[in-house]
């Protein structure tokens, strides 16, 4: 709970950011200081997704956990991305090239400072957020707690605990920040998930702004921000929000490829889809979600996209294999729902019910206010425009994201129909789709009102 | 030029306006251990503490004397703040724990009376 601890937090964030920008070079590299710069927010994503996802992995074959093994982790990807991204063409752009201030309207700067000065509060009441929250205190913290004392996955402590078969990506990433604040602090390892929610935040800002016209960006953004169920919550050192910012990410980047082509936006789809599943159990449904989504909406160009979205697809599945077989060698159980398969069948009372929850959690103003709504607006103004791909895309992620949702209740009969926190965990998924929301709207709303968003400048 | 950099300045008066203006309020505060202590000053419920304690050993040591000089219902207890505490519950009002401290004193143990813990 003091200075030190913010310090080392910010340290970690800065080596997270600096592999992310290695990621990003092997990718796509960039043309200018000042693309760098926009693009900051999605190479720090990049840069968290990899490296847990290797972290979780060095886990799971019992590499000793500790500040060794976390730095050196972080190391081997920047040198091995710097190395990719030079093997294939890409060069540093000279220290003066797009050094000039970037062209920033009213629009934008009323919205900009208003968005910062929000993180800023926010910043305030994460770093002295107490930890309360049931999920964080009941298994997610002693999860990362045990990874941080016994340096890996103890056995006997990670059979006992509830909740065994979730994946480990949040746990690994709070056990490293509890190394780097030098002390397991459940306090201020709020200010860990504030650091990925600006990420989030920027890698949004960064991959629209200039495509988009910041009436459509900013607007949808602050809404989003202030929604009273995000606002309360995203700090807390929980799977929830890291699973819908991983996903929004990947979701957005690849309605991107939809309009571009460029295959280094799959390719980071693909590194984020892979933190998807590793980060929580429903990620496996979100990360199939986009991937069909894509498939039908170039079903006409199969033969070119299909390889490459299905690549990603099995890239991203795969990554969960190794947890998977952990689970089995441990016998831990898959974690699998109550009354999957023929279950449903002698639960079709819960059919109508959890449907009805589902979306009437998504419309509920007193958690999302008009986010949801306002993505139908600006999917029915493309379709009405003429648009075809980006409406479809976001349609079918929205009614795959609802089955989901509706599945998760009435799949598990133990859960009541409910909103309530304790009873049904229905808000925290229905995230998902608000977290979506500034990510596709404003490409939505941009080919409502000019058919296709223009790509902006790119390596 | 006025234009392309004026909305730029708004950013970041903006940026820096809201933590100027909390940090002009004070320093920010980071909590300490003892802010899991809080000074009875009022009757009510008090607890009369014989100390805080970062290791287990060295509170038990401490309940041991505290013990063997007549303070039974003593127990060791967390504080909240990651240590332990060998404390007395159950003291209504100040009077009464100033009483106790005294005892204590002439027994060569050392009291705070604390407000308890809700």
């Amino acid at each position: 709970m003091n200075a030190h601890s913010i310090g080392g937090l910010f340290a970690l964030n800065l080596l997270l950011l600096a592999v992310g920008v290695t990621i990003l070079y092997a990718l796509r590299g960039w043309v200018s200081w000042t693309e760098l710069a926009r693009l900051s927010g999605v190479a720090y994503m990049l840069g968290v997704a990899a490296t847990s996802v290797v972290w979780v992995f060095e886990l799971i074959v019992g590499i000793s956990f500790g500040l060794v093994t976390i730095i050196g982790t972080g190391a081997v990807l920047a040198v091995a991305a710097s190395f990719a991204g030079h093997r294939v063409g890409h060069r540093l752009p000279g220290i003066r090239v797009g050094m000039k201030i970037p062209r920033l309207s009213f629009v934008s700067a009323i919205f900009a400072a208003a968005t910062i000065v929000y993180l800023e509060a926010a910043f305030r009441a994460a770093r002295l957020a107490g930890l309360y929250e049931f999920d964080a205190w009941a298994f997610w913290v002693p999860k990362a707690k045990a990874i941080y004392y016994f340096g890996g996955l103890d056995e006997q402590f990670f059979r006992e605990l509830i909740n065994q078969p979730y994946p480990p990506l949040v746990p690994a990433l709070e056990a490293v920040t509890f190394h780097f604040m030098g002390a397991p602090d459940v306090v201020t390892v709020h200010l860990q998930f504030w650091f990925l929610f600006v990420g989030f935040t920027a890698a949004v800002v960064g991959l629209l702004s200039g495509r988009v016209p910041p009436l459509f960006l900013w607007p949808s953004l602050l809404l989003m921000l202030v929604t009273p169920h995000v606002g309360g919550h995203f700090y807390h050192p929980t799977a929830d929000f890291l699973i819908d910012e991983f996903f929004a990410i990947a979701a957005l980047l690849i309605a991107l490829w939809l309009i571009d082509r460029k295959d280094w936006q799959l390719l980071a789809a693909g590194i984020l889809l892979a933190a998807v599943v590793l980060t929580k159990r429903e990620g496996y449904a979100f990360g199939a979600s986009v991937i069909v989504a894509a498939l039908v909406v170039t079903a006409r160009e199969r033969r070119a996209a299909w390889p490459k979205l299905i690549a990603v697809g099995i890239v991203a599945a795969a990554a969960a294999l190794p947890w998977r077989i952990f689970l089995a060698v441990r016998g831990l159980g898959g974690g699998g729902p109550e009354a999957g398969g023929t279950g449903l069948l002698s639960n079709l009372d819960r059919a109508w019910p959890s449907l009805r929850l589902a979306v009437s959690t998504l419309f509920d103003y007193h958690l999302w206010l008009l986010v949801t709504p306002l993505a139908v607006v600006a999917i029915l103004a493309a379709f009405a425009a003429g648009a075809r791909v980006l409406p479809l895309y976001t349609t079918l992620v929205l009614v795959f994201a609802v089955v989901a949702f509706t599945y998760s209740t009435w799949a598990f009969p133990s859960l009541g129909i409910s909103r309530e926190p304790a009873l049904n965990p229905i808000v925290r998924l229905t995230g998902e789709v608000v977290l979506l929301t500034p990510a596709l709207v404003p490409l939505l709303l941009a080919s409502a009102w000019r058919r296709v968003p223009p790509v902006v400048e790119d390596a | 030029m006025t234009r392309r950099f004026l909305p730029i300045a708004l950013v970041f008066a903006a940026a820096i306006a809201y933590p100027v203006g909390v940090v002009s309020g004070g320093a920010p505060h980071f909590p300490a251990r003892s802010d899991c202590v809080h000074p009875a000053t009022k009757d009510g419920e008090i607890d009369a503490v014989f100390g805080h304690f970062d290791k287990r050993s060295d509170a038990v040591a401490r309940l041991r004397v505290v013990l063997g000089r007549g303070f039974t219902g003593s127990k060791i207890e967390g504080d909240g703040c990651g240590r332990l505490k060998v404390v007395v519950h159950g003291i209504p009002t100040l009077a009464v724990g100033r009483e106790l401290a005294a005892e204590a004193r002439k027994v060569g143990l050392g009291v705070t009376l604390e407000r308890a813990a809700p």
